[in-house]
């Protein structure tokens, strides 16, 4: 495995919160069976169009989900080799590690002995 | 099915923290204030079954997701230098084999009033280690699934 750097670690923590979603690992899941157009990706879930692309657009900044155009109709496709990197060991270690720093900050600020209250 | 295989990673994790390198450097040497920074997440609790923060010493943590023991991990420390510096090693276990290893570097740089801590992470994964995905808030299962669609695909 690669190194990389921090930069590519936040790369890998929006993917991560991008499965961080009943409905977007459903999206993967249609995703999983082949390309789909948005529409019918959207389909199954009663919510409004804009909310279901704010979706679609968290999955996409985490590479999880590609789209082009075909004509006036927008197609998209599963990344699976961003979802194999997710599975690997390595990287959800270094990605509880980077939750943990997270978390760190958090409990210092909550305990800072200079803070007024 | 047996797979020997092993796995090596290097990654650096930067954060820039407001408190000073000694507070960040109590917080990494204290078990009580560790456990509750320590867990990745708010699902899994830490239960710290031994703590000696000298070198050579150990620490034995206990991940628990539900009240339920799903990893443990060995730290040994091999240095320690107050408020600037600390490395040790992790050896990480499923309750029933052992995942991985990592050599974790934590540097705490002043900067300004605050800190910059700089993590190393040098790590070993074992014969295709799976600890993490039931640990995770729910999305490693959701991954095994989605793997075994794409497989049937």
């Amino acid at each position: 495995m690669a190194n990389y750097s921090s930069s590519d670690s936040s790369a890998l923590n929006r993917a991560f919160h991008a499965l961080g979603d009943a409905t977007r690992r459903g999206v993967l899941a249609q995703l999983a069976l082949g390309e789909a157009p948005v529409s019918k990706l959207a389909e199954p879930y009663d919510m409004a169009l804009p909310t279901f692309l704010q979706h679609l657009k968290v999955l996409e900044a985490g590479g999880l989900v590609s789209s082009r155009k075909k004509g006036r109709v927008r197609l998209c496709r599963l990344e699976a080799a961003r979802l194999a990197e997710l599975k690997n060991w390595i990287t959800q270690y270094e990605q509880a590690w980077s939750a943990r720093l997270d978390r760190l900050d958090d409990f210092l600020n909550e305990n800072d002995p200079n803070k007024d209250t | 099915m047996t797979h020997h295989t092993a796995q090596h990673g290097t990654a650096t994790l930067e954060k820039g923290l407001s408190a000073s390198p000694a507070r960040v450097f109590a917080a990494w040497a204290d078990p009580d204030q560790r456990k509750v920074w320590g867990s990745p997440s708010d699902e899994i609790d830490m239960r710290i079954d031994a703590a000696d923060f000298t070198v050579g010493g150990e620490d034995v943590t206990t991940c628990l997701a539900g009240g339920e023991a799903v990893a443990v991990v060995r730290g040994r420390y091999h240095d320690i230098v107050p408020d600037k510096r600390i490395v040790y090693t992790e050896i990480i276990s499923s309750m029933d084999a052992l995942e991985g290893a990592c050599l974790v570097t934590a540097e705490f740089l002043a900067e300004g009033a605050g800190t910059r801590l700089v993590v190393t992470l040098q790590t070993v994964a074992l014969d295709g280690s799976t600890l993490l995905e039931e640990a995770q808030e729910g999305w490693g299962s959701a991954l095994i699934r989605l793997e075994e669609l794409l497989q049937a695909g």
